[in-house]
Order: structure tokens, then C-alpha cells, then sequence
């Protein structure tokens, strides 16, 4: 019995041990050969064992490797039909790859050349390594708004306080790995004589800005033809040089769309107030630098025309330039402008009841303003070129009364006045821009379109700032 | 001795019937060419692809080259010499370089490159370059910068050049590249598009 049950618990033990198939075939030997040694038992495990090799056997014929050689030849075609892919698809990556690092390259260093001229325009180059000769600065790992690294800029300004500074801006990305490093240069030679623009704002005021409820401000260009349509931007921004509290008040229903900016170094949250649903649909920001409001030079020469006082239905056609003491329309009475003109009021301008001032199309009109302007809500200035840039009103530094603008008609125009106040009551759409000492009430409904165009309108005036705009550009060709 | 017997048996070598022959033969045939077939595919689309690459890489190369000179450009030219300004042909004038490849003088020493198809050979785009003798570093020469243009559009703030009557007021080029090649009976073509300012142009 004790026997018995030893043979049985080794069987299964052999029958369930891991082991190779060598090793199980020896075992089930053993078993044979105890078997034979037993013969009680002998008949059972004869059948047993034979159970087992032929389970043996039947495991070793199914161990052909055909599997593993079919695998293989699908591999290998698969193999074969993948590496053209892959290279076509590495080929393909790395010309994007590079394409892409080089562009990548060349805006980091016009971003340097920017930097440049701004420091060299607004800033102070002192802090930049080197001297008078020769000021370095180096902008490591500059990051995308995603944090990503783009890469470095290297920025070399060759005499910065000469006449002609020349600023060499290297944008360094690395390429596949941090040792392939693509690198591209920008050489630029700078002038000085420059002036920034005056219209960079769709309403600008030295001191304040007010704009009443449900006034609406947004941008065009009219270099893409007449507001609306596609034709509508959202740079119709307003700023102001103020730096306390309140000094932009957004009353209620009041939409900005472009950015609103207070004066430089001060806190936006605190200069503008945004009142019950007032809306800015770009930033509220703090000016980079004051925002020079420079003082308008006053024409000379102009051939001296006198006063002039048109009534009832009077009709006047100017063609020539000229600088009249005072020009008031009254009563129906109508000025046409047919010709390129300067006009230079020195007293009083005035538009009374139902009169109207025209200007031809294809004309270019300057109006400068030495004394005072009245307007009546139903007279109408008519810029027949429909373009802003075509009819400009300047006020000199005597011009420093409160200005009403109160025409109810359609205005295309860019109006200077730095030295006045302008109470804002039209609530017909103003093309073009405005800007004052102080504007006092953007009307209620007021619709101002500025116009996108007037940034690059230069106009001459006593400004002191030496700028600086680029004489010549080019791509450094690499050593 | 039986389970020797047992296992001769079992594994009795007997041949292979006619039937099972022509079995193997029509499957390995038939695997045979599923995998030729996979093959000359595969083939195929490297070719494709490769001819897809060329075609790519030399368009852009050729509008890395117009446009580096179009920046540098001080303006379009309605003609110069023979050549005449158009929807196909640009006469660009440029700033003299020195013998460092430094600009010289924007205000008085000029070079033009001209970009034009060859008229016999319409697929050919040619870069021209007529140098200030003796002060440019640049060479007078002619080249081919493209063999396989199949159109080249020149316009302006989206008028043809052909149809601008004053270039005095031109600053914006845009060019339009159709590059192709022919394979197999197939063509591959890439339309790239590019709009340059000239950063040389004075106000």
C-alpha cells in the first residue's frame, strides 16, 4: 500500500513538474523501470507511460517551425514595403523640418532687429554689453506662448549713437538635435529723419478720454475699399498719455473693438474703467512709451485771402491754397474744394445751419486751424473720395479752445487738434481718427471707424524725437 | 517493442499525391505573387513619393531664391535691357554688394537680376543677373534655376504685373510656382505660393 501510493504521488508529480521534454521523458523511465520492478502494478503503469510518450510525440510533431518561417517571410516583404515609406517619409520630414527651423530662424532675428530699433528709438542701449562702438545683447531660449524653446538671438548694434547705426540680429534654432544649429542673420542699416506715426489710434486723448453709452468703436482699411463687409478690423483702439484714475471711462454698452491704452508705467485696471457691460474686444494695456503729441507747424506763404462770410445759398469754389482770417458759412450757403489745397484759417471757422463744405473727389485737403471751429448738428462735410487720408484737419497751438463736433452727417477724415478739447456729439459714422488734448464725451451711439491706412500717413510736424526707420535690409549671407 | 512499432507506423514515409502537389504549386504560386505584387507596389509608391519629394524641393528652392532677392529688392523695374516686366518676367533692381556680400550703397550702386522663362524652353526658369561692373561683387550671368517650371506668376497685391501701369508704387510681389515631372505616365505637380515685401523699396 505504502508503495503504491508512493508510486502514485511520484507520477504526479513527473505527470505535473516542469521541466524540459528530455527531462519528462527520463522521468517517465523511471517510472518503466519501476513498473517493471513492481509487478502489482505493472499492468497500470505500462498504459500510463504509454499515455504520456504519446502525448509526447503527438507535441513533437506539431513542433514544425512553420509558423516561425511564415512570420518571417511576411516580415521581410512587410520589411520591404516599409523602408521606401519610412525614407519617403523621412525625406519628406526633413525638408519640412528645415524649411520650418529656417523660417524660424529668420523671425527670431528680425525680432532682434525690432528690438534694436526700438531700444535705439524708445529705450536705453546703456544697459547692453559693450560701448559707444559697439552694444551686444543676447536673448537665450526665447520661449513661444507654449513655453516651447525656439531658439537664441544674438543682437549686435554697430554704433549706436552715429547717424547711421547698423544692427546685425542672428536667429539661432536648433536643428535636429542641440548640436545642428540653424542660423540666419539680418544685417540692417538704419537712418534717422523718421517720425512715428500720428493716427495710431482710432481716438486718442493727451489727457482723457469719456465715452458714453452704446458708442462704438472699430477699424477699416480703406486701402481695401469703403467700411464693411469684410472690410470691418478690430484695431480701433484708444489711449490716452493720462495716468490716474479714470482718465478712459467706458460707460455702459460701450464697445472697443481693438486695444485700450492707458498712459506709460501706469496700472490699466486703475486708468480704465469699464462701466455695466462696457466691452474692450482687444487688450487694456499700459503704452510702451508716452505717445509724443507733437505741435503742428503752421504753413507760410500761403497767398493771404482775407475774411470770408458766405449767406444765403452764397456758393464758393476754392481751388488754390491760401490763409484766410476767418471762413463762416451760414444759411445753406456751400464751400467746394476742387483741387489739391492748404487752407489756413487763423480766426474763426464756422459751418452754421444746413451749409456744407465739399471736397471733389480726387482732392487733397488740408485744413489747418488757428483760431476756433463751430459746427452745427445739420451741416455736413462732404469728403467725396470717401478716403480718410484725403481731408486733414490740424489744429495749431492757438487752436486750444473746446472743439464741437456736432455734424449729424457721415465724416471720412483724420483730425489733429493737440491742443483742444473736443466735445464728440455726432452719433453719424466718423471715418478716419481723432485725436485731442482731452476728448470729453465720445457721444452716446457715436460710431468711430478708424482707418487702418492713416498709420502710414506722414504729416510734418515739430516733433523732436530722432527716429529711427531702416535705410537698407538684407538677409547676411552666412560666412 | 509496441510502442517502437506504434510510432513507425504513425510516421511511414509515403509521397505526395498529384493532387497535393498541384495543391502546394497553386498556393506558392499564388503567394509567390501576392508578395511580387506587394513588391511592385511598394516600388511604386517610393518612385511616387520620391518624384513627389523632387518636384517639392525644387519648387521651394526656387522661391527661397526669388524671394531672398525680392527682399533685398530696392524696386520692380517696368524693363531693363531686353527684358520687360510680366506676369512671367520680373526685372528687379537691386543694391551692389561688396566683397563681403555687404550692401554697398542703397542709394547709388545698383545690380538687376531678371527671373524669366526661357522662351524656347518654357520649362526652364532663368535667373539673370546683370552687374554694376567693377563695384559689385556680384556677376554678370545667366542660369537655370529650374528645369521643370511649369508656370510662373508674377502679381502684385493681386494684380497680374502685366496689367500694373505704375511699378513706382509696387512694394508687394507675390509669386506663384507650379514645378512638375512626369513618371510613368503620371505627373507630379506642387503649386507653391509666396507674397514678398521689398524690404529695400524707399517711401
Amino acid at each position: 500500500m505504502n508503495l503504491s501510493s508512493s508510486f502514485q504521488q511520484r507520477r504526479k508529480e513527473n505527470f505535473l513538474s516542469p521541466g524540459t521534454k528530455d527531462e519528462r521523458l527520463t522521468k517517465i523511465k523511471e517510472v518503466s523501470k519501476m513498473d517493471k520492478t513492481n509487478s502489482n502494478d505493472v499492468k497500470r503503469k505500462s498504459v500510463i507511460s504509454r499515455n504520456l510518450e504519446s502525448r509526447i510525440d503527438k507535441s513533437k510533431n506539431e513542433e514544425k517551425g512553420f509558423v516561425l518561417v511564415v512570420g518571417m517571410i511576411v516580415m521581410s516583404v512587410l520589411l520591404l514595403l516599409a523602408v521606401p515609406f519610412l525614407y519617403q517619409l523621412s525625406s519628406e520630414n526633413r525638408l519640412t523640418s528645415k524649411s520650418y527651423k529656417s523660417s524660424a530662424a529668420i523671425s527670431l532675428a528680425e525680432a532682434g532687429v525690432e528690438r534694436a530699433i526700438w531700444e535705439l528709438n524708445y529705450g536705453d542701449m546703456s544697459s547692453w554689453s559693450g560701448d559707444s562702438s559697439l552694444r551686444t545683447m543676447t536673448i537665450s531660449s526665447l520661449q513661444a506662448s507654449g513655453g516651447n524653446v525656439i531658439g537664441d538671438i544674438d543682437i549686435k548694434v554697430v554704433e549706436p549713437d552715429a547717424e547711421n547705426p547698423v544692427v546685425e540680429s542672428t536667429g539661432t534654432v536648433a536643428y535636429t538635435d542641440s548640436l545642428t544649429l540653424i542660423s540666419k542673420t539680418t544685417r540692417v542699416v538704419l537712418k534717422s529723419g523718421g517720425s512715428p506715426p500720428l493716427f495710431s489710434h482710432g481716438a486718442f486723448g493727451d489727457e482723457e478720454v469719456d465715452i458714453e453709452s452704446n458708442a462704438i468703436l472699430d477699424s477699416y482699411d480703406s486701402r481695401n475699399g469703403l467700411y464693411g463687409g469684410s472690410n470691418i478690423g478690430s484695431q480701433g483702439h484708444v489711449g490716452t498719455n493720462g495716468t490716474h484714475y479714470g482718465c478712459i471711462d467706458m460707460n455702459s454698452n460701450a464697445k472697443v473693438y481693438g486695444n485700450v491704452f492707458s498712459g506709460s508705467e501706469s496700472d490699466p485696471d486703475s486708468v480704465i474703467i469699464t462701466r455695466v457691460n462696457a466691452q474692450i474686444y482687444g487688450e487694456k494695456r499700459a503704452l510702451d512709451h508716452p505717445k509724443e503729441i507733437p505741435s503742428i507747424i503752421t504753413p507760410d506763404g500761403l497767398p493771404f485771402r482775407g475774411d470770408y462770410s458766405l449767406g444765403t445759398d452764397d456758393v464758393l469754389t476754392i481751388s488754390e491754397s491760401g490763409e484766410y482770417t476767418s471762413l463762416r458759412l451760414d444759411s445753406n450757403a456751400k464751400v467746394t474744394i476742387t483741387a489739391d489745397v492748404t487752407l489756413y484759417i487763423t480766426g474763426e471757422f464756422s459751418l452754421l445751419s444746413n451749409t456744407q463744405l465739399e471736397i471733389a473727389e480726387g482732392a487733397n485737403v488740408t485744413i489747418y486751424l488757428g483760431g476756433s471751429f463751430v459746427q452745427s448738428s445739420n451741416s455736413e462735410i462732404n469728403n467725396l473720395s470717401q478716403d480718410p487720408s484725403q481731408l486733414l484737419l490740424l489744429g495749431t497751438d492757438s487752436f486750444n479752445g473746446v472743439m464741437e463736433w456736432n455734424s449729424n452727417s457721415q465724416f471720412w477724415g483724420a483730425v489733429y487738434v493737440p491742443r483742444s478739447d473736443v466735445s464728440f456729439n455726432s452719433n453719424a459714422d466718423f471715418f478716419g481718427s481723432i485725436i485731442a488734448k482731452r476728448l470729453d464725451s465720445i457721444a452716446s451711439n457715436a460710431r468711430i471707424h478708424y482707418d487702418e491706412a492713416l498709420t502710414d500717413l506722414y504729416i510734418e510736424t515739430a516733433s523732436e524725437s530722432s527716429f529711427f526707420i531702416v535705410k537698407s535690409w538684407q538677409a547676411k549671407p552666412s560666412q | 517493442m509496441k510502442l517502437r512499432k506504434f510510432n513507425q507506423e504513425k510516421f511511414k514515409p509515403e509521397g505526395f499525391t498529384l493532387i497535393e502537389l498541384l495543391v502546394i504549386v497553386a498556393i506558392g504560386s499564388f503567394m509567390v505573387l501576392a508578395m511580387l505584387s506587394l513588391y511592385v507596389a511598394g516600388q511604386r509608391y517610393f518612385m511616387n513619393g520620391s518624384a513627389r519629394t523632387d518636384v517639392l524641393r525644387d519648387n521651394r528652392q526656387v522661391l527661397n531664391w526669388v524671394s531672398r532677392d525680392l527682399k533685398e529688392g530696392i524696386q520692380v523695374l517696368p524693363s531693363w535691357d531686353v527684358y520687360t516686366t510680366s506676369s512671367d518676367c520680373l526685372v528687379l533692381q537691386v543694391p551692389s554688394l561688396d566683397s563681403n556680400g555687404l550692401i554697398i550703397d542703397i542709394d547709388s550702386q545698383f545690380d538687376y537680376i531678371v527671373y524669366r522663362l526661357n522662351s524656347e524652353y518654357p520649362n526652364r526658369l532663368e535667373r539673370i543677373i546683370d552687374a554694376n561692373d567693377g563695384v559689385s561683387n556680384r556677376e554678370d550671368s545667366s542660369r537655370v534655376i529650374a528645369t521643370r517650371a511649369d508656370s510662373f506668376q508674377l502679381s502684385s497685391e493681386g494684380v497680374d504685373l502685366s496689367s500694373v501701369s505704375d511699378f513706382s508704387q509696387v512694394s508687394r510681389i507675390e509669386v506663384t510656382l507650379i514645378t512638375a515631372k512626369n513618371l510613368l505616365g503620371r505627373t507630379f505637380q506642387e503649386t507653391l505660393r509666396t507674397g514678398v515685401k521689398l524690404r529695400n523699396k524707399s517711401d
